[in-house]
């Protein structure tokens, strides 16, 4: 009986393994058609975790039926731990995908996203309709290309000199 | 060639295809690289390009080592065996391979450039259906253009509105004077055409260095002036279709000008041929 269950671990880890060597544009079509998965053609940005997480929930789908037939014939605290991995298999190897992805370039992508937030923050709530107001009266504009207020003869403008 | 010269020229191959398959593998890690960032960073083109600058100084390191190499040990090896001209076939196989190398590259650039707006679009074009509102009285407003800031003079409270289109509309379309996709759609269709041209080039040089250096023909000439406008037209063509602009004649005349004024004018088969 246990012997079961560690067939069921043994193909589990072949499956996985088979997958892991096929995360490539050229492979991927191979786990899809493996899984019974449509057959998406990958677009660029290459074999994502997002892929990755979906072909393994199917694998460990398939396991965990496996499993129900077998749990009842093994040891309590062994089928326990493999649902336990079962249920949290997908994402793990979404996230190992994820870092054997940026391995060698992930600093670079990290730079290139360093000062984005920031960049961000400065236009977050950023208006995108905006009437001038004339500082001495308060009216709006009311000509394009036209800096002076029409009812006072103020400035809408700061001028420099004024500048603190 | 002799038994020497062609093992010479077959390791050297070798060492040109582990390169060859070293930026394979880059451009691999780099695609992957580039979707999770485009998942992160879906409107900001600026992370794109920096992700871009700091591959293009991976891909020049190992670009470089090319031209390492054939410095230190190869150009050597194949002076040894000069024949006259077995010099010129290292030489040769060196430029062409660099050649291929950096289309590999510039096209696998364009080629991110364009996915990244192409996965903006759907937003880009919900973008284009906001409704603008007068920010004085709050009655609704149209921009002329959906794509291009424009003062808009309110007709109920007579207040003069600057209204600027949603970021993801600007940062798609770009600006009347380029970005967004119509540059990177552009950019990708004429980047053949542009290869189109260095060949050329490099295929005139050695016409003229199988014949002493003899001067270009007219024929030669007037086939770069049409390789160049094959790019210019493609590039404008391109962009314009791609962001519903009129397509930019004024930038093919003054690009193919200024390659005239530059590469050609200087040129006495030409001059003599166009009296220019």
């Amino acid at each position: 009986m246990s012997a079961e269950l560690e067939e069921l671990e043994r193909a589990l880890e072949g499956e996985l393994e088979w997958i892991r060597a096929r995360r490539t544009k050229a492979g991927w079509p191979e786990v899809q058609a493996r899984l019974g998965m449509e057959k998406k053609p990958i677009a660029f940005g290459g074999v994502t975790p997002e892929h990755v997480r979906a072909a393994v929930r199917l694998l460990a789908r398939n396991a965990a039926l496996r499993l129900e037939e077998l749990q009842h014939r093994v040891e309590r605290a062994r089928a326990s731990a493999l649902w336990d991995r079962l249920a949290r298999l997908a994402d793990e190897e979404a996230e190992r995908h994820r870092q054997a992805s940026g391995a060698r370039l992930g600093q670079v992508f990290a730079n290139a996203a360093e000062n984005v937030d920031f960049w961000k923050s400065q236009w977050d709530g950023a208006k995108n309709v905006l009437v001038l107001l004339c500082k001495t009266c308060g009216a709006p504009q009311e000509r394009t290309r036209d800096y002076r207020c029409g009812y006072c003869g103020g400035e809408l403008f700061r001028r420099q000199e004024e500048e603190p | 060639m002799n038994a020497e010269q062609a093992a010479l020229v077959e390791r050297f191959n070798g060492f040109l295809q582990k390169i060859d398959d070293r930026l394979t593998e880059l451009m691999g890690e780099a695609e992957n690289g580039l979707g999770a960032l485009f998942a992160e960073h879906p409107d900001d083109p600026l992370v794109v390009g920096n992700a871009l600058t700091g591959l293009d100084y991976q891909i020049e390191q190992l670009r470089s080592k090319v031209q390492e190499t054939w410095d230190g040990q190869i150009e050597a090896a194949f002076s040894n065996f000069d024949d006259g001209a077995f010099l010129d076939v290292g030489l040769d196989r060196k430029e062409d391979f660099l050649l291929a190398f950096s289309e590999r590259w510039d096209t696998f650039k364009t080629g991110a450039m364009v996915a990244f707006y192409e996965a903006m679009r759907p937003r880009a074009e919900a973008g284009l259906r906001r409704e603008y509102r007068c920010s004085a009285c709050s009655a609704g407003i149209e921009l002329p253009q959906q794509t291009e800031p424009a003062s808009i003079y309110c007709p109920f409270c007579r207040a003069v509105n600057q209204v600027i289109p949603e970021t993801v509309v600007v940062q798609y379309f770009g600006s009347g004077f380029g970005g967004g996709v119509g540059h990177a759609a552009g950019e990708a269709a004429a980047l053949p055409h542009r290869y189109a041209v260095e060949r050329h080039k490099i295929a005139i040089n050695r016409y003229r260095r199988a014949r002493d250096w003899c001067p270009e023909t007219l024929a030669q000439l007037e086939e770069l002036e049409k390789l160049e406008l094959a790019y210019w037209t493609t590039y404008v063509n391109t962009s314009a279709a791609a962001t519903g602009r009129a397509s930019d004649q004024a930038l093919v005349k003054s690009r193919m000008d200024a390659f005239r004024k530059y590469e050609l004018e200087n040129n006495q088969v030409w001059v003599r041929a166009k009296k220019k």
